[in-house]
């Protein structure tokens, strides 16, 4: 369906860009992940799928975890496309050409919207949706390369700013670094063993004791996808990045290819860790130490908003990596729970700050990302108070603090780190969640309790959220809080996954 | 084996030593992939199979849509900045 619906809108961005307008694409594109999504969840039947349907010669499996990871991709990257058409909407003036427009009035620059905006994202879908069912090393190179080459294209989409192409040179240059060494990894794989799929090196991994030469390799092809999800020995290129880009590009950027590149990592290793081998484990362990421990005392002297978010994401992969270290059963499922919960937030924290920017922006502040610095936000509690109070949930949510959903995320890795015994790592987890709690409360104290100076009182702000963008906060909002009420839907589905993946 | 691992290494080399243009660092990774491609050939050729062939072209493919991306944005940051040079 996402194929299907790329190569359409090719043809229609091609043909029609000047009748349709870019906006009209952008629902398009909702419409059409909506719908993809909706035709993964009508096939999940777990008798039948049960341990997996090979397709295209066996070169794509898929298992009851690619289709539930594939509808929630599908639903996150509606929102995130959501979330873009809101951030560049002008007010009530129709943007017709798409590419070209710019408008200078008297409110300010906004950013345009492009038409091509949608389709670099349906090609990045399409690559995660194809990368987390890749069981063959030639797919997961061929879906690994779809996926960030659409997210390079993304980071720089907006060619006319200096920081976004500066952020996607650089992207760039260390992505396919990453991806080089995926690819010399999966090439010694072949070179030693002449296996591609990973069905035949799971046997062969199976039947030898140790074999450092696989073992290397399949090394070397984890240290590409740590990598590009940004654990912590490579993550230097994540707080540039992010800081560079675009806000809405970087609400992409940061969600979308790590939901996919740590499934990916999960059923990798599935296939390739075995009991006798710890070199995964020791791998994982050291990275999510360090992301935890870098990731909050990086974060603690930022002043712009976006590093402060990159590092924050520094640090939940570090949890994200413990978690898929322990491999156990309830590690497992705190990981996929962590997982989903973490994006969601994710997706909410920028949904607000394009508000903020968008109600912010009257002040002549920079077109691409409004909200830079977290002095902008000062004293936005006495505008508008319920986007203080929502984005204050949501950091409470990262930080972990009881009531909200993140507390059981992370309650549930340590918990299983315990349970696992890595007392040390639990500690660590633990110190450093309390550590990044400072940088997450400094912010909520700049919102609720610094004065707010009002620099320029001639202009009214009449401007008001749009209801798309201010009904998605208020849900995931609520459901931030609502959700130790009802835990059992989202716990259950976790746990399900996980036992389809233990016990076919 | 032994040429493409030299190869790769080459290509690490000049993409973490290189402190002048960003050119140089995209010829670099051009090296590596292309160094990975002689490897999977030359493997697939010593099994007899198939397979790493047309690994080996895509894998072309990729470096060459790699190459396009990497010089496309280039150009966009040429055109701001005037230079590309790696400043400190």
């Amino acid at each position: 369906m996402v194929l299907f619906s790329v190569l359409t809108m090719i043809v229609a961005i091609a043909l029609f860009s000047l009748r349709i307008s870019a906006i009209n694409f952008n629902r398009i594109a909702i419409i059409v992940l909506i719908y993809s999504g909706f035709l993964a969840y009508n096939t999940i039947y777990t008798d039948l799928v049960g341990s997996g349907i090979g397709v295209f010669s066996g070169l794509f499996q898929i298992t009851a975890i690619t289709q539930s990871i594939d509808v929630f991709i599908c639903l996150i990257g509606a929102l995130v496309l959501l979330l873009g058409e809101n951030s560049t909407i002008g007010t009530g003036t129709s943007l017709k050409d798409g590419v070209t427009v710019k408008q200078s009035s008297m409110i300010g620059k906004y950013l345009p919207v492009l038409a091509e905006y949608p389709l670099i994202v349906l090609f990045s879908v399409l690559g995660m949706s194809s990368l987390i069912s890749s069981s063959d090393l030639v797919s997961m190179f061929l879906s690994i390369e779809l996926q960030s080459f659409a997210v390079y294209i993304l980071a720089t989409i907006y060619r006319d700013s200096e920081s976004a192409t500066a952020a996607g040179l650089k992207y760039f240059l260390l992505g396919s670094l990453s991806s080089a060494f995926i690819l010399l990894g999966s090439s010694l794989i072949y070179g030693f063993t002449g296996l591609t799929s990973f069905e035949g090196l799971y046997m062969l991994c199976s039947t030898t004791t140790s074999n450092h030469a696989i073992e290397i390799s399949v090394l070397l092809i984890v240290v590409g996808l740590l990598f590009k999800v940004s654990a912590a020995p490579f993550h230097n290129w994540a707080p540039d990045v992010y800081d560079g880009v675009p806000t809405m590009v970087m609400s992409w950027l940061v969600t979308m290819p790590k939901i996919s590149l740590l499934v990916f990592i999960l059923e990798f290793q599935g296939f390739t860790q075995l009991s006798n081998w710890s070199s995964w484990t020791y791998l994982l362990l050291i990275s999510s130490l360090l992301s935890l421990m870098i990731g909050t005392i990086g974060g603690l002297s930022q002043y712009r908003i976006k590093r402060l978010l990159a590092y924050s994401t520094i640090s939940h992969v570090g949890f994200l990596l413990l978690a898929l270290a322990i491999n156990s059963e309830e590690s497992i499922e705190s990981f996929l729970f962590y997982l989903i919960q973490y994006s969601l937030t994710n997706v909410n924290v920028f949904f607000i700050l394009i508000a903020f920017g968008y109600l912010l922006h009257s002040r002549g502040l920079a077109p691409y990302s409004p909200v830079q610095f977290i002095n902008q936000l000062k004293g936005q509690f006495q505008m508008n108070p319920l986007l203080g109070i929502s984005l204050a949930i949501c950091l409470f949510s990262m930080a972990g603090i009881p009531p909200l959903v993140g507390f059981f995320g992370k309650q549930m890795v340590l918990y299983s780190a315990v349970h696992n015994g890595n007392f040390f790592l639990a500690l660590v987890a633990i110190l450093t969640s309390v550590v990044s709690a400072a940088y997450y409360l400094r912010v909520i104290k700049v919102i609720h309790f610094d004065p707010y100076t009002v620099t320029d009182t001639n202009v009214v702000n009449k401007e008001t959220v749009t209801t798309s963008s201010s009904l998605v906060i208020a849900t995931l909002t609520l459901l931030l809080i609502f959700f130790i009420f009802n835990p059992t839907p989202l716990l259950n589905s976790a746990h399900l996954i996980t036992l389809s993946l233990f016990y076919w | 084996m032994n040429l493409s691992m030299v190869l790769f290494l080459i290509g690490i080399l000049g993409f973490i030593l290189n402190r002048k243009n960003i050119i140089l660092m995209l010829i670099s990774i051009e090296i590596m992939l292309l160094a990975v491609t002689l490897l999977i050939i030359l493997s697939s050729f010593s099994f007899d199979d198939i397979l790493g062939q047309t690994y080996g072209i895509y894998v072309i493919a990729i470096a060459g849509a790699e190459s396009a991306i990497g010089l496309g944005i280039l150009v966009a940051y040429y055109r701001l900045r005037g230079s590309i040079a790696i400043k400190s």
